[in-house]
């Protein structure tokens, strides 16, 4: 009897072997196959997420399977509320991306989709594992996709940005390994058990080292300046649909661990570093503001814009009260679905405009109307604007961030900063009149509809936020060692 | 089932046993005369003899090794039959039947395969003694037995000077190591008036624990002598000529088969004779694992011919082994053991294939392996397997026996050997990882479809799917090697 957990991780990684021996007789059937499997798990993961029981605190549909008991390892999987979100845009976006690569890919149809679904299995396997070193597994298990995906689709500096991109994220992952190691060498019984090892409660001076030593991980994958410097190389030069995997997802495995792991695991340490986090977050969120105002090409400026965006997860996260762990939650879930709207776009923009560059856009209101449209609405979700969940998960930071010390109440000039860039390409795209005449050229209607897709859970839960903040709060509430206010 | 017989000796054989320790001095000693016989038939039927003989003792050995109720035996108080060994023994023996099968190709047009094949089995007889052996003196003529052949080996394509100036470093390097191993025993006879390691064991230990300076004096002529087998720093120069300069097979049974053959001597004769002293010995090997690890890591950095960073990487990954014996606890052993065996699979894999594209593209330059993602597929991808399970990536075997071996290092208060352990791994993804960057990102001159030798696809399809079942799946393999420490 297989869990429905382990049918989700597991499914889509058979799935890529099957994908990949299908597209050596069919291309076509591949793609499609590609789409039901993701599909699939996103239905699972709805069902999750309507089935969750708010009135419990703790990991709910946990599987525990025997691994490797001679060195007390056990496979175990379990969710709460801070993992739903995370496997809904998890399913989504995979579902999403394997759909916006239909025009973009057009080689090695067969390996790309499989290591997709082995992209969307690893990644399942990040926020649904209970014990370190599985964690540790499915972590790294997550590179190497992305190292290819990169590598040989990507676009004119794709080595350069893979192998950087590898060495960055590895390096910082084996020095949290370390941090797990002690963490098992400390812990009276030894183990590697999430659960186990919550409650544990070692002296400061043993949880800081171990913490700071996890924290490189992490601190790599959100990203945290200055450890971010892999970013922009690798969302610009990765294709489109895998900019939105690697904004999307794989920055969220950064706040996830900070959240799961650095506050579940170390949070008198954390309590202790949160000073210095928080002045990182903000230093994150204006820089990331200020270079992406810069930018000339559109994809640069939305990968300087998650950097911005993900340091309201740290902030939100260190700030030790409920409202900025949930907003810091929440804000994951929202960026996600916005950034990965955006970055699809650019991508489709892209094919049908042959440029990215911004100054040499003008006139795109009228070369293609509908996707105006969507970049409007696109763009708005980005700068947190009202009706979109990004206002609600941004403002809940903010206030956060304000009880805990009222200068802090500067970085409301980093939403402001966001929107300025934000409406400045907009006028630049669309208000601007061009050059001689635009032809039109509109996107597919399978591109279009896929983009309108990221709007649905970004409005849904922007004028509704209710069912996702409660499941959230289900859990964050039951929190007790954190001693949040 | 065993048929048990008396001889004269004092000892008795059981038919396992027997098919266990008689093929391989047996079918080599009659390699000549059955040579002789096979010519009427056909020509060159030889490698297959010594498969044979290799594969009956293979099979016997790993009967024996799950027989988990099997007690311990004794032949004439000087070889022991026990888990450890027959953990050695199958590892050998593996080795050795993968070298056998890949030289069939790869060796298809030696001028005298008599000698090569033979060789082989003798060497391999020598390196299942030297796990067996629990007296220093037959220890000596095992460890002998092991290496002579293979200098011989090294040096076999007579007419490159590359190969032997290779053999030429490793023997002389290697007679040198002998003679202090052989000083290093006889200081111990000296001081304990035995050669049998298990009495010498307990007269040290009942020397009320005083580290006599003779003790010292053959502590540090074992580490000298059998470090120079394994690839420790400062002993390891000759590693990166031999293996490069060798025909690439016999890098592969000299990376797999005979540094594992060393590390058995070592565990056996640090565990057995001089545990008493553990306390200070372990000093010693954490600092030589310190600086094997980063010196093999730091080496292979600059190199522009694949086996000569294969060579490196060995090194290094011998520093990773004796971080197993600088935390010399169960876990510790055990983890020593499974990156052994781990190491062996992986490394040998990564050296078969340098051998596929040795003789498909005639080269071994870095440069050669450029676009081999559309040249040679499988090799590629069975090479891209063990680069990355030699650099501990999950859920490949190296990640896990590393974890291991990391983990015994935090416990024994070694953390900072952890640290550099783990710094030293993510470090070696930047070379491994640059090879896998050359054969699927780059283009070569040349991108036509290279048709890939069968026997190599095969060898190289089973390396692959060890290294990742046992990566996936470690416990079996896990659970039977925790219990050899407590039996040493």
């Amino acid at each position: 009897m297989v869990g429905l957990l382990s049918t989700m991780i597991f499914l889509p990684i058979a799935g890529a072997l099957l994908v990949f021996i299908v597209s050596r007789v069919n291309e076509k059937a591949a793609k499609v196959l590609t789409l039901l499997i993701s599909g699939a798990t996103l239905l699972l993961a709805v069902v999750i997420f309507a089935t969750y029981d708010q009135h419990q605190t703790g990991f709910q549909m946990v599987e525990t399977y025997l691994w490797a008991e001679s060195f007390g390892l056990t496979f175990a999987l379990g969710i709460d509320g801070v993992s739903v979100p995370l496997l809904i845009i998890s399913t989504l976006l995979t579902t999403l991306a394997t759909a916006g690569s239909r025009r973009e890919i057009t080689f090695s149809i067969g390996p790309y989709h499989a290591l997709l679904l082995l992209f969307e299995g690893a990644i399942i396997g990040v926020f649904t594992s209970l014990n370190l070193i599985q964690f540790y597994v499915f972590w790294e298990l997550v590179l190497i996709p992305m190292f290819f995906f990169i590598g040989v689709w990507g676009g004119p500096k794709k080595k350069y940005a893979a192998m950087k991109f590898l060495i960055f994220t590895h390096v910082g992952s084996t020095v949290m390994l370390l941090g797990f190691i002690a963490l098992y060498a400390f812990s009276q019984p030894h183990t590697f058990d999430l659960v186990t090892l919550s409650n544990l409660k070692l002296p400061l001076m043993l949880q800081v080292p171990m913490a700071i030593a996890v924290f490189f991980g992490f601190a790599v994958k959100l990203p945290v300046v200055p450890f971010h410097t892999w970013l922009p190389d690798a969302h610009v030069e990765a294709p489109a649909p895998i900019s939105v995997l690697l904004a999307g997802l794989l920055l969220k495995m950064g706040g996830y661990g900070f959240i799961r792991i650095m506050l579940g695991l170390f949070p008198e340490a954390s309590r202790f570093l949160a000073p210095g986090m928080i002045g990182l977050a903000v230093l994150t969120m204006f820089y990331g503001a200020i270079v992406a105002m810069t930018q000339q090409d559109l994809k640069r400026m939305i990968a300087l814009t998650s950097i911005n965006h993900m340091g309201y997860v740290l902030l939100g996260a260190f700030s030790f009260t409920t409202i900025g762990l949930s907003g810091a939650v929440f804000q994951m879930f929202n960026h996600a679905c916005a950034i990965g709207m955006l970055f699809l776009m650019s991508g489709v923009v892209h094919q049908q405009m042959g440029t990215r560059i911004i100054r040499e856009l003008p006139g795109l209101g009228r070369a293609m109307p509908l996707m105006s449209f969507l970049l409007v609405l696109g763009s708005l979700g980005a700068m947190a604007f009202p009706c979109f969940g990004s206002f609600i998960s941004e403002y809940m930071v903010i206030l956060s961030a304000i009880r805990v010390n009222l200068l802090l109440a500067a970085v409301v000039l980093v939403p402001a900063i966001t929107a300025g860039y934000f409406v400045w390409m907009l006028r630049r795209v669309l208000v601007t009149s061009p050059e001689g005449t635009m032809a039109r050229n509109e996107a597919p209607a399978f591109e279009l509809l896929t983009l309108a897709v990221f709007l649905v859970p970004l409005l849904l839960f922007g004028v509704y936020p209710a069912p996702m903040l409660s499941l959230i709060n289900s859990t964050i509430s039951g929190l007790e060692r954190l001693g949040l206010v | 089932m065993a048929e048990q017989t008396e001889f004269n000796g004092g000892f008795t054989v059981d038919l396992l046993t027997a098919l266990f320790l008689l093929p391989l001095p047996l079918f080599g000693l009659l390699t000549p005369a059955a040579d002789w016989l096979f010519r009427t038939v056909k020509k060159n039927l030889v490698p297959y003899w010594t498969l044979t003989a290799l594969l009956v003792s293979l099979g016997s050995a790993l009967v024996m090794f799950l027989q988990t109720q099997r007690p311990l035996t004794l032949v004439s108080g000087v070889l022991s039959i026990d888990a450890f060994s027959l953990f050695f023994a199958v590892i050998f023996l593996l080795i050795s039947v993968l070298v056998n099968v890949t030289s069939l190709s790869y060796m298809s047009r030696t001028e005298n395969p008599l000698a090569y094949y033979g060789l082989l089995l003798f060497s391999t007889f020598g390196m299942i003694l030297v796990a067996l052996s629990v007296d220093l003196v037959v220890l000596f003529v095992s460890w002998e037995l092991m290496s002579v052949p293979t200098y011989v080996l090294t040096g076999i394509l007579k007419k490159d000077p590359a190969s032997n100036e290779a053999a030429l470093k490793y023997f002389l390097v290697s007679a040198l190591s002998s003679g202090l191993v052989i000083y290093a025993i006889s200081l111990l006879f000296g001081i304990t008036k035995s050669t049998n390691m298990i009495v010498i064991g307990e007269a040290l230990s009942s020397q009320n624990l005083l580290l006599e300076p003779l003790t010292v004096v053959a502590i540090a002529l074992f580490i000298a002598g059998f470090g120079m087998k394994v690839a420790a720093v400062p002993f390891h120069m000759w590693i990166p000529d031999a293996y490069e300069g060798a025909p690439t097979t016999i890098a592969a049974l000299l990376a797999a088969g005979t540094k594992s053959g060393g590390f058995a001597a070592l565990i056996r004769v640090f565990f057995v004779s001089l545990a008493v002293y553990k306390a200070d010995w372990s000093v010693i090997f954490a600092v030589i694992a310190l600086l094997t690890m980063t010196l093999g890591n730091v080496g292979a950095l600059t190199q522009k011919s694949f086996t000569r960073l294969l060579a490196y990487s060995s090194i290094a990954q011998s520093g990773y082994i004796m971080i197993g014996l600088a935390a010399p606890t169960t876990l510790g052993v055990g983890g020593a053991l499974f990156h052994i065996l781990n190491h062996s699979i992986m490394k040998s894999a990564a050296f078969f294939a340098a051998a596929a594209v040795m003789m498909k593209l005639s080269t071994t330059a870095l440069d050669g392996y450029s676009g081999l993602g559309k040249r040679m597929p499988h090799t590629a991808l069975a090479l891209t397997i063990s680069l990355l399970a030699l650099a501990g990536v999950p859920p490949l075997n190296g990640f896990m026996s590393k974890l291991v071996l990391f983990t015994a290092a935090m416990e024994s208060n070694l953390s900072w050997l952890a640290l550099a352990g783990v710094l030293n791994s993510a470090f070696s993804l930047a070379y491994y990882g640059w090879i896998i960057k050359r054969m699927y990102l780059d283009d070569a001159p040349d991108m036509t479809r290279v048709k890939e030798p069968r026997l190599f696809v095969s060898v190289l399809a089973f390396s692959a799917a060890v290294i990742i079942l046992t990566g996936v799946y470690p416990e079996p393999v896990l659970s039977v090697i925790m219990m050899i420490p407590s039996r040493l």
